[in-house]
């Protein structure tokens, strides 16, 4: 065969003809065979079908869940587009001639000022950072947080940010989140056994969890053996290897409903709310207990984080919610990004004193400006669905940083903090580009999904704070605040100085970009000696 | 090859190369909801099938070999209906055709996006409508007060604009 040429060859009208009835799925059985003889013969025809096959294929993979706010607007536009076929033109055409005049001063006037005003091309290309799309199939996404370590046999992708297809997990020790497709995220403390099952349902066979449903309105389905809950809200979940079975309500609902062998919801369920319930599978009751919020502390982060990155243009449709990098730049039509957080602060208690966003720069093409802005319905998106198409719009300007090293930026939302504890305890923001800037100006921040120590953080500084017991031993620790003052990992070093169990003034600590709160009296913090 | 970096190379190379691996199934399906089918199918039996993948080789190859063997389960498993499909033969040719063709489809890809980007906006939207899947091409029809014959010839000008726009500014980068 000759190397192919990128300009292929001319093929004659009735290959153009057969080859596009068979992609619009209109080709009849002769057609069909006579391009098959046109296929045999003739490697030219191949060629072309090759390549007009794979630009068909392009436009399906680009519309892969494409949302409904597009396709509306198509509707709404394409009558224009095809008019001298409709009839619903015609019926406009004396509107469309009197404003002929009208629209051609304006067309001209709209090209001279493209001509004039847009940049020419350069090489984004090669300058714009890309993105993976989630693979087929996959219904989760497992985010490492805090040392997992897993059963012998447990296979498949276990690293942080692995895509997740249905199947069984075997957590020794240690918590992971999952997030899962429709919104539901978990955190699930070792030991444990537990199925991902689809995009809103999982399995716990053993251990303990904890389990929101991140989208208002939204149900996320987990089933323990004799017994399925639906979540809307945020429960702690527990069986334990002699089937003893409890359900704990922090926030919202859930229902706990009985099932058979096969999993189907039997008669005797209960909605629970702001309660707990020891359910026994075998006798399919329910028994009263208190809220055990304790229990599930280290489950239960004081903030928890959905971040997105968009792309406009050719990708204005597609979703980045479960890339490891973050993406901002502006430049022109299709290879702009901006970035979306939610901060969801719904375990923050008290008032706090102040409250510091801290994003790690992971790729800096070129020293470039970046902005904050606080999005105002930060319900309308989820992270597994924004895409540029339907990201949400935002309000005024918060503060602007320049990013020019890899240094950490940290800016102050305290103000934004409390109003949204004031209000739905939700907090969004975009992070974009304010000037346009071509070529290499772009920065990657990690996301949630990536490097622990890389992930966004909301830092928050409480007004009162709690004494608590630290013990010189045990796990590293990522950062944290001390009497109000922030720490990192290098600075518990100080810690360790000291041999004899430590005391210090907190309410918190970080670890893996989440808040955990610390009880009075009852919580301990463990800390790695340095020299150990 | 450890079997964590092994693991970490195969989800690299699927990620990438999702979207050849559909469109190599398309080029022998192109109805959509075949297409997803297959493309599920396969997708499910690269990620059984991981552990045998040897980094040392090709991976779109390898995938797309996988991807080969579902199209040809799927036609034979709906071997009596009434959609038309190339015979086995003649896909072989075809593939044969489009793994040859590799570095000639990433060209044009690339030049699909600026050609994209050229076409006018209700045209890019009316296109995406029709190619997403959500609604037939006759209750889009309906919708736009259209026959569903005069949309597919909408659509066929407009992918025949692309076609030739994509060749155009290919041409032009091989004269310079």
């Amino acid at each position: 065969m000759n190397k192919p040429r990128a300009d292929l060859p001319p093929v004659d009208a009735e290959v153009w003809s057969l080859v596009e009835s068979f992609v619009e799925g209109t080709a009849t059985e002769e057609q069909c065979r006579r391009l098959e003889t046109h296929l045999r013969s003739d490697e030219s025809v191949r060629q072309f079908y090759v390549a007009y096959l794979d630009l068909h294929a392009q436009l399906q993979w680009r519309t892969r869940g494409k949302s409904d706010r597009a396709a509306e607007s198509a509707a709404v536009v394409t009558v224009v587009e095809t008019s001298t076929a409709t009839s619903a033109v015609k019926s406009h055409r004396r509107l469309l001639w009197s404003s002929l005049a009208a629209i051609c001063s304006l067309t001209t006037a709209a090209i001279v000022f493209l001509t004039i005003s847009l940049p020419r091309r350069g090489p984004e290309d090669a300058e714009t950072p890309d993105l993976p799309l989630k693979p087929a199939g996959s219904v989760a996404v497992l985010i490492d947080n805090s040392a997992p370590v897993w059963e012998a046999g447990t296979s498949g992708p276990m690293k942080t940010g692995s895509y997740l297809l249905p199947g069984r997990l075997r957590l020794k020790s240690g918590i992971v989140e999952i997030a899962f497709d429709r919104g539901g995220d978990i955190l699930l403390e070792g030991p444990a056994d537990f199925d991902v099952s689809a995009v809103d349902r999982g399995f716990l066979h053993r251990g303990k969890l904890t389990a929101k449903s991140s989208q208002p309105g939204s149900s996320f389905f987990v089933n323990m053996p004799g017994a399925v809950t639906n979540i809307e809200g945020e429960c702690g979940l527990l069986y334990d290897s002699t089937g003893h079975a409890e359900v704990h309500v922090f926030a919202g609902e859930v229902r706990a409903d009985p099932t058979d062998a096969s999993g189907a919801a039997l008669p005797g369920g209960q909605l629970i709310e702001n309660a707990a319930a020891a359910i026994d599978p075998s006798q399919r009751t329910f028994a009263p207990l208190p809220i055990n919020a304790v229990a599930f502390a280290r489950l239960r982060p004081e903030v928890r984080l959905i971040d997105a990155a968009v792309r406009d243009g050719a990708h204005a449709s597609e979703n980045f919610g479960a890339a490891p990098e973050l993406v901002v730049k502006n430049s022109i039509a299709g290879y702009s990004w901006e970035t979306f957080l939610r901060f969801d602060l719904s375990g923050v208690k008290g008032p706090i004193r102040e409250a510091a966003v801290r994003l790690m720069p992971l790729k800096v093409g070129q020293p470039m400006e970046n902005s904050a802005a606080t999005v105002a319905s930060n319900d309308a998106w989820s992270e597994q669905a924004i895409t540029w198409d339907t990201r949400p719009p935002s309000g005024q300007t918060i503060t602007t940083w320049n990013v020019s090293s890899l240094a950490p930026v940290e800016f102050g939302i305290t103000q934004q903090v409390r109003e949204a504890l004031a209000g739905d305890k939700r907090l969004a923001l975009r992070i974009f580009a304010p000037n346009r800037k071509r070529g290499s100006a772009y920065v990657q921040y990690g996301s949630r999904e990536g490097d622990p120590n890389l992930r966004p953080q909301l830092i928050i500084t409480p007004s009162v704070d709690t004494q608590v017991r630290l013990s010189p031993h045990g796990i590293r620790m990522g950062s944290g605040i001390f009497g109000g003052t922030k720490f990192d990992s290098q600075g518990i070093d100080f810690a360790a100085k000291d041999s004899r169990p430590l005391s210090f003034a907190m309410t918190s600590f970080r670890y893996a970009s989440r808040t955990f709160p610390l009880l009075p009296d009852n919580t301990r913090l463990v800390v790695t000696r340095k020299d150990n | 090859m450890e079997p964590g970096s092994q693991q970490d190379a195969f989800i690299e190379q699927f990620l990438r190369s999702q979207d050849r691996i559909y469109a190599y199934v398309v080029t022998l399906l192109p109805n959509r909801d075949d297409a997803e089918e297959v493309f599920q199918q396969t997708s499910l039996a690269l990620w059984k099938k991981w552990q045998e993948f040897d980094a040392t080789r090709d991976f779109v190859r390898w995938a797309c070999g996988m991807a080969h063997l579902e199209v040809c389960t799927f036609l034979r498993k709906h071997a009596g209906r009434t959609r038309v499909n190339l015979n086995e033969d003649v896909l072989l040719e075809v593939a044969e055709a489009r793994l040859q063709l590799h570095d000639v489809l990433e060209e044009r890809r690339k030049a699909l996006l600026e050609c994209l980007g050229r076409l006018q906006r209700q045209s890019r939207e009316l296109l995406e409508r029709c190619y997403a899947g959500k609604d037939s091409i006759k209750q889009i029809a309906e919708d736009l007060g259209l026959r569903p014959n005069a949309l597919y010839m909408t659509l066929k000008r407009l992918r025949r604009k692309l076609f030739d726009c994509i060749s155009v500014r290919i041409a032009a980068e091989q004269g310079q």
